[in-house]
């Protein structure tokens, strides 16, 4: 599941409120923004102490409140304010022609499904302005300039950034396996990620960010070892080799170990050790264009094996042998797996 | 049969069914195959992420409404990213934000594009002045030349009307 966005609704099991509560509780907190005397607050905390329904609209456009000014924060006020003047003009442009027939949806009713909506269309404005990146169902060997090598995973991109001071890898989307070469000139190497920085040891290890922004980054050592730098609250370790975790900006999350074969994907497999299916079927997925899901009876299914992932369809066949599966094709861009 | 299950079933039966229909009707719209193909899958896996649906009597119509949708939010988008690359381009030497950054800007000012849309030109100077750039109501008053009272009452209303950007789906509630 993606993560909820900023502006998600707050308790929307609460359901609906009446708009005239809400415009009662707006005007409350615009009160109290410049008028906040002792009994102009007792008043507010007597209206939303007298309905459940006052204190829930009160909750709700609080926490809108406090989103809105962290977005401030995130973005400097005149380039927001450029941006959205001119991305509302070429919006108004649009709907003038090409996009007429959407009209019939009015504004009311889009807000809360996109709130829901996180994970939409961030790969192609990553990998377009990528320096490196791969299509579905590819991968690409790189040497860099300071002799280190890079293998892109299928749907990865990364710009790399080597200057005197230091050998930078920016992972946008997918996974890499690096493997550093020493450096004449003596410059750190670092892989930065959403969730904060890596610094290799001596090392080869592979990094994935595969969800949507602000999910965990996982990191796997193969040999040497990793610093991590977590962006936020969470405390650096170093991670050696032979050990996994993934991480976000103020936590790591527990370590493990590393099954032989985790690497496979960078030699066109994928080696699988009593793999829960839908786990499984999510790694194929990642390789090969259009839908492929498996249904909820299936999930738990443990897969063991090594299969190619440049031949999905074969990998599907011979799931098909070696388990009470079934593979039903719906279209080429449509397929689940389902128990016999 | 579990409900999990169940969901996948209705998912692949409307798949089956009406992946054909919709194709062929989002190209008489858009005129262009490709983008049809790619907003009908879209659609589709975007019902299955979503775990569950509604019982359907009109299933064409909740089908075009999710496509709909999804080209609207795939048009703001893009106008979004458009802008954004402007306004940078106007930015002074040395103050290009990095590529995490941008990512995380363009996330933000999309989520607040999305809560703006139809919200009438006054309201919305309000909105940018108070909200975006924190100035007291009296200084926004002055900016704008309306009184005081205006300000405050276009604030109440913005909020309203972000309000509603966020939660006009919800069902009305049980009291």
């Amino acid at each position: 599941m993606s993560p909820p966005g900023r502006f998600a609704p707050l308790a929307p099991e609460a359901g609906a409120l009446a708009s005239a509560v809400v415009a009662q509780a707006a005007e409350w907190i615009v009160r109290l923004q410049h008028d906040d005397r002792p009994a102009t607050r007792q008043a507010c905390a007597d209206w939303r102490a007298l309905d459940p329904q006052h204190e829930l609209a009160w909750q709700r456009l609080s926490a809108l409140g406090r989103e809105l000014r962290a977005s401030a924060r995130a973005v400097p006020a005149p380039l927001a304010a450029a941006t959205l003047e001119q991305a509302r003009a070429s919006l108004r442009r649009h709907r003038r022609d090409s996009i007429k027939w959407m009209l019939g949806l009015g504004a009311v009713g889009l807000g809360a499904w996109q709130g829901r909506d996180a994970l939409q269309d961030v790969p192609a404005w990553q990998a377009l302005r990528a320096d490196l990146h791969t299509a579905t169902g590819q991968r690409s060997e790189h040497r860099l300039a300071d002799g280190s090598q890079l293998v892109l995973n299928s749907r990865s991109a990364v710009d790399i950034d080597f200057d005197e001071r230091q050998r930078r890898i920016l992972l946008r989307s997918g996974e890499i396996m690096v493997s550093t070469a020493p450096d004449a000139a003596g410059r750190p190497f670092v892989v930065s990620t959403e969730h904060g920085a890596l610094l290799p040891v001596g090392t080869r290890f592979s990094v994935r960010r595969l969800d949507a922004p602000g999910r965990p980054i996982r990191l796997a050592v193969f040999e040497g070892a990793v610093d991590i730098r977590p962006a936020g609250q969470g405390a650096a370790r170093r991670l050696p080799a032979g050990r996994q975790l993934a991480f976000t900006a103020d936590a790591l999350l527990p370590e493990r170990s590393l099954h032989p074969g985790e690497d496979a994907w960078t030699r066109g497999m994928l080696i699988a050790n009593r793999m829960p299916l839908a786990d499984f079927i999510a790694e194929l997925d990642r390789h090969r264009s259009g839908f492929l899901r498996c249904r909820a009876d299936a999930a738990g299914l443990q897969v063991t094996g090594a299969f190619p992932l440049d031949d999905i369809d074969g990998a599907l066949a011979m799931l098909e042998t070696i388990l009470p599966l079934r593979v039903e094709r719906f279209s080429r861009y449509w397929t689940t797996v389902a128990l016999r | 049969m579990n409900t999990a299950d169940s969901f996948s079933n209705t998912v692949t039966t409307l798949y089956r069914d009406h992946h054909g229909w919709l194709h062929g009707w989002l190209r008489s719209k858009l005129g262009c195959a490709h983008r049809a193909a790619d907003l009908a899958h879209d659609t589709f896996e975007r019902l299955w992420r979503a775990g569950s649906t509604p019982a359907l009597q009109h299933p064409r119509a909740y089908l075009t409404t999710i496509a709909k949708r999804l080209a609207i939010n795939q048009f703001r988008r893009q106008a979004l990213e458009q802008a954004y690359l402007e306004a940078l381009a106007h930015l002074p030497e040395g103050h290009a934000p990095s590529a995490e950054e941008q990512l995380a800007v363009i996330q933000t000012l999309d989520e607040i594009l999305r809560l703006l849309d139809g919200m009438p030109e006054r309201r919305r100077q309000v909105f940018f002045l108070a909200q975006l750039e924190g100035l007291p109501h009296a200084e926004i008053a002055r900016q704008l030349g309306v009184t005081l009272n205006v300000v405050h009452k276009e604030a109440a209303a913005a909020l309203q009307h972000c309000y509603l950007a966020i939660y006009a789906d919800l069902p009305a509630a049980a009291r």
